[in-house]
C-alpha cells in the first residue's frame, strides 16, 4: 500500500543548506548530465536500481512518474523498469525512512538511484493555529491521512478514527442514517457530554458530518495539554482539526470517486412465533389466576413484526473535484452527493455538499485565500432510541399473534395489538408518524497573510458557520382500534439556527540563530461570537395525510408556537514559543486566556498554560553505535491546563432564572416559576493533564512504536447538586464539585515489509485508561429505565457503574417460597432470589450494589494492508474488552411477563423444579419484580469487529491512458462484516443513548442498551475511484 | 504600501478589541426572565400565584413513567378500590401500596412529597416577594391570601400523607437545609393560622373561577380540623362552625341530580367548593406525544385512568365488590337501588354512553368493575386520550354537609346532624334517617361518607381519621397502625444525613 503515497509537502528551506543532502543532489546531478545526450522518444522504457548510502539494494521503494499516478515499486534486489512518456519525464523515487528523490530521465535508460537516509521524516502535522514536522512534535497528537479516511468512511469522516487512533473512542450512537457518532478522547473526562472540540481549516464547528470526506485532507487529533492548550477553555475533551484540501502545484486534475453499497441488519432478535407465544401466555395465566387463553395448535406462526420494519437498503454517493494551481493560485473545487437509504423503512439520509479551497498570491508578500463548504442535507428520521416509543421497540414488544392488517379494509387498515393496547402496531407507526430535516451548513474563512519581513507574517482570518436546521413532523390521521388513532392529525415545524463568527489574527515569527537554535513564536488574538435560536410552530387537523399538507397552513386548529435564542462570545489571547536546539532538544511553551460570556464576574476568565519537551535521543552521539538497530528515539513530555466551558444549563448561572410556562391561567396570566436556583459562582471544568512518551523505530524505520502515559484530572466538575425535596426547587442548582481522573496507556506500533512484490502493512494500537471519581459528595443515580436508576456515579469508583440488584438463582419449591415471603412477599416457585445484602430481613432499594462496569479495560484496533501489483487489500478490525452492557431489552424479551413478545431465551425458562437456575417463569403479574435492574441484564460486552475490509485493483496504466484517464482504480468494501461477542442484544456497540440526534446526552447512564436503538446494518460497497 | 498598513490594522483590532471587551462578554439571558427583575408587577403575582396551583394538579413526574394521582391514596389503598390496571405490575408501586408491603424507596411515595413541596415553594414565593412588589395593595393582598389557602393545602396534603413533615413556611436557602420533621400538632396549628388569613379572600363569584375563595378556605378549615378530632374532641366545635359558616353563606347547594356531580358541564358548578382545574387547551404543543405534565396544569389522566379496558381506557380504581355491597345495603324510599351506585361503579356487562363495559383477560383485578365517575362520553373523552378534560373535585358542598353532621352528632346536636344528613340523603332518594343514638348515627354519619363520597380519593384519610383504619384494613392485609401514614420518602431521609428519620414501625 506504500505505492501511491500522498503528496509530500515540500521541505523547509534549510534542508538544502544541509551538506550530506548537498553532496548526493550533486551526485545526483552529475549522473543526470552524463546521460543527458540520449534523446527523448515517446514511451521510453527505462530500468534501473535503487541502493542505499551503504549501497545495499532497497527492494519496495516507489517509483512515480511526476504529475501522473503511474507508477512502479523495486522489487527485492533493488530493481525496477517503467516506461516513461518522453524525455521530460520526472521520476519520482521515495521510500519511507529516505529521503526522495526527483530524477529527469532525459536521454538515460538505465537510472540507477542513491537513496540518501531520512531520519527525520517529513510528514506534516497541522497542530492548533499552524503545522509542525512531525518530528518537532512534542504533545500527543494523532494524524488521519486522507489515504485512511477511504478505507472506512462513508458519511461521516470521524468514523476514520474509530479503531486507528490510540485514546480516542469513537462509538456508533445508532444505526440510522446521519446519526451522529459520539467520540471520547482519553477516556470519559467529565460527568458531563465529552466531545472533543471540532475545528475545520480554524472554523470551530458542531460536529463534521457536513464534511465530505473526500474533500478532507487530514485529521490531527490532539490529545493532551501541549497540543490542545492553545484551544483553552474548550479543549478538555481533546481537539480535532480538519484541513481540507487544497491544489497541489501541478496540472489540473479530476478525481471521480462512486460507491455504492447495499446493507442489511447483521443481526435480529430470536423472537417467539404466534404459537410459542401462545403457549407461554397460557403458561402465565394458568399460574396466576388458572385460565387458559388461547388455543396454541390453531394460532399459526402469526407476525413477525421485525420483518416488517428491516429491508435492504441502497446507498450511493458520487463525488468530483478539480484541484490544481498556477504561480498564483491554488485551487480546489469538490461536490459531492450522497444517498443511503436506512435498514428500517422510512429512514433515509441524503446529502449534497459543495467545497472549494482557494489560495492567492495577491502581491509578493501578501497571500488571500478562502474556504468554503456548503452542505445540505435531508433526513428522514424514525423514533430512536427508547425502549417504549422507538419503531424496533415496538416490533420487539408487539406479540406475534396481532395480525399485520386487521382484515377488514385490506391492507388499510393496521391490526391493533390483541393483548397489549399500549403497544402500537409498528407498521401503522411507521406509516403515520413522519419526522424529517432539512439542513443546511454553510463553513466559509477568508484569510490574509501579508509577510513584513522574512519569516515575520501577519494574518488575519474570518470565520463564518451557519447551520439551519428544519424539521418537519407529521403524525396523520389515522384509526387502527379505540386505543390507536389520531383523530386529528399534527404537524410541526421547527427551524433552527445556529451562527459562529469567529475573527482571528495573528502574528508568526521564525527564525535560525547561529545555526543551531531554531525559534518560532505565534501570537494571535480572536473574538467569536456564537448565537443559537429556535423556532417553533404547531398546529392540528390538516386536510388530509399526503406530504403536500404538511404545512401549518393546512391546518385549521389552533397554533401553538415558541422561540428562543441564546448567544455566547469570547475573547482570546495566546501565544506560543517553540524552541529547538540542534534539532534534537524541543522545548514549546503555550498559553492562551480566554474570556466567555458563558460565565460572570470573576469566572469569565482563565489561563490555560502548557509545556512541552522533547529529547531525540538518536541524534546524540552516545546513541550512534546502535543507530543502525535503533534508527529512531524520542523521548516526550508535557504538562498543562485545559478547560471546558460547555455549561450542561442554558443560563445555569443565574440566580434563578423563571421560567414561563404554560399553567394555571387565570385572568389570562401563565404561571411562571422558578426552576431551580442558579449559581452565580459557576465556573468551567478544567483539566490538567500530564503525558510522557518515546517515539522509536526499527529496521530501518519500518517498525515504528509510539507509548504514551497520561493522566488527566478533571477538576471543579460541573453537575448537579441534589438540594433536599423539601425546599421545593424543581431542578437543583448546577455547581462545581467533583474531580475525575482519567489515567491510561496508549501503545501504537506499524510495520512495514515486503515479499517479494507484496508490500505489507500492518498497525496495531491499544488503549487502557483507569476513570475514577476522585471527589464527588453525593452519588449521582443515571439511566432511567423503566422508573428505575441503572447506573451510579460515586466517589472512588468509575463513573456509570451499574447499579442494581444482585438475583441468587430461582425459588425451586414452594417450601423455599413460603420461607422467603418476608423477604420478597409474592414470591412464588420460579421468580427470582435476590440477595439480601444489608441483612435485614427484606428485600428493599438498600440491597442494591454495583454491577459492573460500563468501562472496557481496554481498546484495540488493529489494521492491516497489503499490496501486490495493481492489487491492494486492506482490513480494519476494532475492539473492546472487558467492558458490561446492561441489556434492557431483556426486560420485555426475557422478563417474564407475556404482554409483549419473548425472545427464545425464554424457552428454557423455569417451569418446575430444577428446570432453570437463571431465566424466571412467566408470570403476567411479577409480583415479585423479576424484572427489576440486577444483575440479571448485565453482560459481557467484549467484542471484536470487522470493521472494514477493502480489495482494490488499479488498473494497469495502458488500460485508463487509452480512454484519457490517469488512474482507475475498482474496489469492494465490507463494513460490520463480522463481529465476535457474546453480548446476545443487538450490537454491544452501545453508543449514549440520543433520542433526540440534536440533544448530547451525559455519560453517566453509558453502557445501557434500552432496547430501543436503531441496530447498524452489514454493508457491501462497490466502489470506483478515477483520475483524468 | 501593505507594509506601513497591516501593523496598523493590527493596531486598531487590538484597541477595538480592548475598547469593547466589557460589554462583549456581558451577555442578557434571552427567552429568561431571572430573579431579579421578577416578582415586580401586578402581572408578574398573577403569573406567580398561578404557578402556586399549578402542582396540585401533577400527577406523573417529568417523565410521565410514575403516577400518584390522588385517587390511589385515598382509594386504592383503602378498601374501596383495587389498583386496576393490566395486572398487578401496571403502576406496581400502588400494589405494593394496596397490600401494605410498600417501602419507602417506591417512587410513587416521592412525587406527592415533591408537589406538595414545590406548590408551598411557590406559594412562599408570592407571601415573601409580594409585599417588595410595586403592584396595586388589592392584588398583593389577593394573591398572599391565596398563597396561604395554597400552604395550607399543601402542607395539609402532607400531614395527611405522612405525619410529621418539615413545616416550610419561608423561601429556603443552601443554609436552611437542615429540616427535621415538626410534629403534625405543629403543622396543623400552621395551616389552621393560613386557613384563617385566607378566610379574607372574595367568596366565590368575587374572584376568578378557579381561584381560592372564602368558602374553599373554611371548608378545608372544617376538614383540617376533623381530621384533628381523634387527639383533640374539641376540634368539633370549629369543625361545626366553619362547615356552618360555608353552609349558610347560601353560596352553594347540591346539584339536583347525583350523576352530575363529576361531569365537566357541572363543573365550578354550585356543589362544588375547590377543585383542581384541567385545560386540555393549554401546554404541550400539538404533535408532542409526551407533553410535559409538570410544566403546566393541562388536561387530567384520570378519564383514561378510570375508562374500561375494552373502551379505550387503562381500567385504574376497580371499586372493590366491598364497596359495591355497601351500597346494596340500603335502597331507596320506593325500593330502588341507591342512585349513587350506578354513577359510582360500572359493573361486568354495564352500558355507558352506548359502550358496553366488561372484563378484560389483560387486567387485574378481573372483576369488570370500573369507576363510573369521571367517565366521559367519546365526543369529550379527548383527542389526546391521557389529556383529558375533568377537573378533579377536591371539596364540594356535600362533604360539608356531611362534616357539618358529624360535627353535629359529636357535639350532641342530634337534630341538627340529622337535618344535615337528610340533605345529603333526600337527592338521592334515600329514607329518612331518624336515629338518636350518638354512636350508632356515628356509625350512619360514616358509611353516608363512604358511599356520598365514594372514590373521590377520601375513603382512606377518612378511615384513619376515625380511627378504624387497623380494624377495616386489618380484614384482608397484614396492616399495623403505623401505617396509618405513608413511610417518608427514603430520597429524603438519605438526602437529610440523619434529620430527617422515617416514622417508627415503617420501611
Amino acid at each position: 500500500m506504500r505505492k501511491k503515497l500522498p503528496p509530500k509537502i515540500s521541505r523547509r528551506g534549510n534542508f538544502i543548506t544541509s551538506p550530506r543532502i548537498f553532496k548526493i543532489a550533486l551526485t545526483l546531478a552529475v549522473i543526470l548530465v552524463g546521460f543527458m545526450q540520449a534523446m527523448a522518444q515517446d514511451a521510453i522504457p527505462i530500468t534501473g536500481r535503487i541502493v542505499s548510502d551503504d549501497g545495499e539494494s532497497i527492494p519496495g521503494v516507489t517509483i512515480a512518474i511526476k504529475g501522473t499516478s503511474a507508477g512502479t515499486i523495486t522489487d527485492e534486489n533493488g530493481d525496477f523498469s517503467i516506461s516513461v512518456p518522453d524525455s521530460n519525464a520526472v521520476l519520482v523515487v521515495s521510500y519511507i525512512g529516505f529521503v526522495t528523490q526527483e530524477v529527469k530521465v532525459g536521454s538515460q535508460t538505465v537510472v540507477n538511484v542513491k537513496l540518501p537516509a531520512d531520519n527525520k521524516l517529513d510528514e506534516v502535522v497541522v497542530v492548533g493555529y499552524g503545522t509542525q514536522r512531525k518530528e518537532d512534535v512534542t504533545g500527543s497528537v494523532t494524524v488521519v491521512k486522507s489515504a485512511e479516511l477511504n478505507k472506512n468512511v462513508v458519511i461521516d469522516a470521524t468514523q476514520s478514527i474509530q479503531g486507528r487512533v490510540t485514546g480516542v473512542s469513537v462509538t456508533q450512537n445508532s444505526g440510522a442514517p446521519g446519526a451522529p457518532l459520539s467520540v471520547r478522547v482519553r477516556g470519559v473526562g467529565t460527568i458531563n457530554g465529552s466531545s472533543p472540540f471540532y475545528v475545520v481549516n480554524g472554523v470551530p464547528v458542531l460536529d463534521i458530518s457536513t464534511i465530505n470526506s473526500n474533500d478532507i485532507e487530514s485529521m490531527s487529533i490532539l490529545k493532551d495539554a501541549a497540543a490542545a492548550a492553545i484551544y483553552g477553555s474548550r479543549a478538555a475533551n481533546g481537539v480535532v482539526l480538519i484541513t481540507t484540501k487544497g491544489g497541489s502545484p501541478k496540472k489540473t486534475t479530476f478525481d471521480f470517486n462512486y460507491l455504492t453499497g447495499v446493507s442489511r441488519e447483521w443481526k435480529r432478535y430470536n423472537l417467539l412465533d404466534a404459537k410459542e407465544w401462545a403457549t407461554l401466555r397460557n403458561e402465565a395465566s394458568m399460574t396466576d389466576n388458572g385460565t387458559v387463553l388461547y388455543n396454541p395448535d390453531t394460532i399459526g406462526a402469526g407476525t413477525d413484526w421485525q420483518d416488517q420494519i428491516f429491508r435492504k437498503a441502497m446507498m450511493k454517493s458520487y463525488s468530483l473535484n478539480a484541484s490544481g494551481a498556477t504561480d498564483k493560485l491554488s485551487y480546489y473545487l469538490g461536490g459531492g452527493y450522497l444517498s443511503q437509504e436506512g435498514i428500517l423503512k422510512n429512514s433515509a439520509y441524503e446529502r449534497y455538499t459543495f467545497n472549494t479551497k482557494l489560495d492567492y498570491q495577491l502581491a509578493k508578500r501578501l497571500k488571500v485565500g478562502t474556504f468554503m463548504n456548503i452542505a445540505s442535507f435531508n433526513r428522514k428520521q424514525l423514533y430512536d432510541g427508547d425502549p417504549y416509543n422507538s419503531i424496533i421497540a415496538n416490533s420487539l414488544n408487539m406479540d406475534p399473534i396481532t395480525p399485520l392488517y386487521s382484515g377488514l379494509g385490506g391492507d388499510s387498515i393496521f391490526g391493533s395489538g390483541a393483548t397489549r393496547t399500549d403497544v402500537p402496531n409498528p407498521l401503522a407507526r411507521l406509516t403515520y408518524y413522519n419526522n424529517r430535516y432539512k439542513g443546511f451548513n454553510f463553513l466559509g474563512s477568508w484569510f490574509a497573510e501579508y509577510e513584513i519581513i522574512k519569516n515575520l507574517k501577519v494574518k488575519t482570518s474570518l470565520g463564518y458557520l451557519y447551520n439551519n436546521l428544519d424539521n418537519q413532523q407529521f403524525n396523520g390521521k389515522y384509526f387502527v382500534s379505540a386505543n390507536e388513532n389520531l383523530q386529528e392529525s399534527q404537524v410541526v415545524m421547527q427551524q433552527n439556527q445556529n451562527k459562529n463568527l469567529i475573527w482571528e489574527n495573528s502574528v508568526t515569527y521564525e527564525k535560525t540563530v547561529a545555526e543551531n537554535h531554531k525559534l518560532s513564536g505565534l501570537f494571535m488574538f480572536g473574538a467569536q461570537n456564537n448565537t443559537a435560536s429556535y423556532f417553533r410552530g404547531a398546529k392540528n387537523n390538516t386536510f388530509n395525510n399526503d406530504p403536500s399538507q404538511w404545512y401549518l397552513n393546512s391546518a385549521t386548529g389552533t397554533a401553538t408556537a415558541n422561540s428562543q435564542m441564546t448567544e455566547y462570545s469570547m475573547l482570546s489571547y495566546l501565544f506560543r514559543i517553540n524552541y529547538e536546539f540542534k534539532d534534537k532538544y524541543q522545548l514549546q511553551v503555550n498559553t492562551r486566556y480566554d474570556g466567555t460570556s458563558r460565565y460572570l464576574d470573576k469566572n469569565k476568565y482563565g489561563i490555560f498554560p502548557s509545556i512541552a519537551a522533547g529529547w531525540i535521543l538518536s541524534e546524540e552521539t552516545f546513541m550512534q553505535p546502535i543507530k543502525s538497530y535503533v534508527n529512531y528515539f524520542k523521548l516526550r513530555g508535557s504538562y498543562g491546563k485545559l478547560g471546558n466551558q460547555d455549561n450542561p444549563a442554558r443560563y445555569a448561572e443565574y440566580p434563578t432564572t423563571t421560567n414561563i410556562f404554560s399553567g394555571y391561567n387565570y385572568g389570562g396570566f401563565f404561571g411562571s416559576a422558578p426552576l431551580g436556583s442558579g449559581n452565580k459562582d459557576l465556573k468551567w471544568e478544567t483539566v490538567t493533564t500530564s503525558n510522557i512518551a518515546v517515539d522509536l523505530r526499527f529496521l530501518n524505520n519500518r517498525l515504528a512504536f509510539t507509548a504514551e502515559y497520561f493522566t488527566k484530572k478533571t477538576a471543579d466538575m460541573i453537575y448537579r447538586k441534589q438540594v433536599p425535596y423539601y425546599a421545593g426547587t424543581e431542578e437543583p442548582p448546577f455547581v462545581n464539585g467533583g474531580t475525575m481522573l482519567n489515567k491510561g496507556l496508549e501503545l501504537a506500533a506499524d510495520y512495514t515489509n515486503w515479499i517479494g512484490k507484496l508490500q505489507y502493512n500492518v498497525g496495531v494500537n491499544f488503549t487502557t485508561i483507569k476513570n475514577k471519581v476522585t471527589k464527588l459528595e453525593d452519588p449521582i443515580y443515571q439511566g432511567q429505565f423503566r422508573t428505575v436508576y441503572t447506573n451510579i456515579t460515586q466517589q472512588g469508583s468509575p463513573i456509570a457503574q451499574f447499579y442494581g440488584w444482585e438475583t441468587n438463582g430461582i425459588v425451586q419449591t414452594a417450601e423455599e417460597a413460603a420461607a422467603l415471603q418476608t423477604a420478597q412477599p409474592g414470591v412464588r416457585p420460579g421468580d427470582f432470589k435476590f440477595k439480601d445484602l444489608d441483612g435485614d430481613g427484606i428485600i428493599t432499594d438498600k440491597d442494591r450494589t454495583t454491577l459492573g462496569s460500563p468501562l472496557p479495560k481496554f481498546t484495540y484496533g488493529i489494521n492491516g494492508n497489503v499490496a501486490y501489483k495493481g492489487f491492494d487489500f486492506s482490513l480494519l478490525l476494532q475492539g473492546s474488552y472487558g467492558n458490561k452492557l446492561f441489556n434492557g431489552s431483556k426486560y420485555t424479551l426475557e422478563g417474564g411477563v407475556p404482554n409483549s413478545n419473548f425472545s427464545d431465551a425464554m424457552l428454557d425458562r423455569w417451569t418446575g423444579t430444577g428446570t432453570s437456575n437463571d431465566v424466571p417463569r412467566v408470570s403476567s403479574n411479577d409480583v415479585n419484580n423479576n424484572r427489576r435492574p440486577s444483575n440479571y441484564y448485565v453482560e459481557s460486552g467484549s467484542f471484536l469487529r470487522v470493521r472494514s475490509m477493502q480489495i482494490g485493483y488499479t488498473l494497469p496504466d495502458k488500460l485508463p491512458q487509452l480512454v484519457k484517464l490517469q488512474k482507475v482504480r475498482v474496489f469492494i468494501m465490507a463494513q460490520n462484516l463480522f463481529t465476535f461477542t457474546k453480548y446476545s442484544g443487538l450490537d454491544p456497540e452501545i453508543g449514549t443513548y440520543t433520542p433526540d440526534f440534536n440533544v448530547t446526552s451525559s455519560y453517566l447512564d453509558i453502557g445501557v442498551d434500552k432496547g430501543g436503538t436503531y441496530p447498524q446494518a452489514r454493508t457491501w460497497f462497490f466502489g470506483i475511484n478515477a483520475s483524468f | 504600501m501593505f507594509k506601513k498598513i497591516y501593523p496598523f490594522i493590527g493596531l486598531i483590532v487590538i484597541s477595538t478589541l480592548g475598547g469593547c471587551k466589557k460589554d462583549f462578554l456581558d451577555k442578557t439571558p434571552q427567552a429568561a426572565v431571572t430573579d431579579e427583575n421578577y416578582y415586580k408587577t401586578a402581572s408578574d403575582l398573577n403569573s406567580a400565584i398561578n404557578a402556586a396551583y399549578d402542582p396540585m394538579g401533577w400527577e406523573t413526574e417529568r417523565k410521565g413513567q410514575i403516577y400518584a394521582n390522588l385517587f390511589f391514596f385515598g382509594d386504592v389503598v383503602s378498601d374501596d378500590a383495587i389498583k386496576g390496571g393490566s395486572g398487578t405490575s401496571d403502576i406496581p408501586d400502588f400494589h405494593a401500596l394496596e397490600t401494605f408491603i410498600g417501602n419507602a424507596g417506591l417512587p410513587a411515595l416521592l412525587l406527592p412529597w415533591q408537589r406538595n413541596y414545590t406548590g408551598i415553594y411557590r406559594a412562599n414565593l408570592v407571601i415573601e416577594r409580594a409585599p417588595l412588589s410595586n403592584a396595586d395593595e388589592a392584588t398583593k393582598t389577593r394573591v398572599i391570601n391565596e398563597a396561604k389557602f395554597l400552604r395550607a393545602y399543601y402542607h395539609f396534603e402532607q400531614v395527611k400523607m405522612y405525619g410529621d413533615v418539615p413545616l416550610v413556611t419561608k423561601v429556603l436557602g443552601a443554609n436552611d437545609y437542615n429540616l427535621g420533621r415538626t410534629p403534625a400538632a405543629e403543622v396543623y396549628k400552621q395551616i389552621e393560622a393560613d386557613l384563617k388569613d385566607a378566610s379574607a379572600l372574595p367568596q366565590k363569584g368575587g374572584i376568578e373561577t378557579g381561584r381560592a375563595t372564602r368558602g374553599a378556605a373554611l371548608a378545608l378549615l372544617a376538614k383540617v380540623q376533623m381530621y384533628q378530632t381523634r387527639t383533640d374532641l374539641g376540634k368539633w366545635n370549629e369543625v361545626l362552625t366553619n362547615a356552618e359558616s360555608v353552609i349558610n353563606s347560601k353560596i352553594y347547594d347540591l346539584e339536583k341530580k347525583y350523576a352530575d356531580v363529576h361531569t365537566v358541564a357541572k363543573e365550578n358548578g354550585i356543589e362544588s367548593i375547590f377543585e383542581i382545574q384541567s385545560n386540555t387547551k393549554v401546554g404541550g404543543a400539538a404533535g408532542d406525544n409526551n407533553s410535559d405534565w409538570s410544566l403546566g396544569n393541562e388536561g387530567t389522566f384520570i378519564n383514561v385512568m378510570f375508562r374500561g379496558r375494552d373502551n379505550g381506557g387503562w381500567g385504574f380504581n376497580c371499586p372493590s365488590l366491598d364497596l359495591l355491597e355497601e351500597f346494596k345495603k340500603e335502597k331507596t324510599v320506593d325500593g330502588h337501588d341507591d342512585p349513587r351506585l350506578k354513577a359510582t361503579i360500572i359493573q361486568d356487562g354495564d352500558s355507558v354512553f352506548n359502550e358496553k363495559y366488561k372484563a378484560d383477560i389483560n387486567s387485574y383485578p378481573y372483576t369488570g368493575t370500573y369507576c363510573r365517575k369521571y367517565v366521559e362520553p367519546q365526543s369529550l373523552f379527548g383527542l389526546n386520550q391521557s389529556d383529558g378534560p375533568s377537573n378533579y373535585r377536591i371539596i364540594r358542598y356535600a362533604d360539608v354537609l356531611l362534616m357539618a353532621a358529624e360535627a353535629a352528632n359529636e357535639l350532641g346536636m342530634t337534630e341538627k346532624a340529622l337535618k344535615y344528613l337528610k340533605e345529603v340523603r333526600d337527592r338521592v332518594n334515600m329514607p329518612e334517617v331518624t336515629e338518636v343514638n350518638k354512636d350508632r348515627l356515628r356509625e350512619i354519619i360514616w358509611r353516608e361518607r363512604r358511599v356520598e363520597l365514594a372514590l373521590e380519593g377520601h375513603r382512606f384519610f377518612d378511615i384513619v381519621r376515625q380511627g378504624r383504619a387497623a380494624q377495616i384494613m386489618g380484614k384482608t392485609y397484614t396492616f399495623s397502625n403505623a401505617q396509618e401514614v405513608f413511610p417518608v420518602p427514603q430520597a429524603e431521609i438519605d438526602m437529610s444525613k440523619g434529620k430527617i428519620k422515617q416514622t417508627t414501625g415503617l420501611k
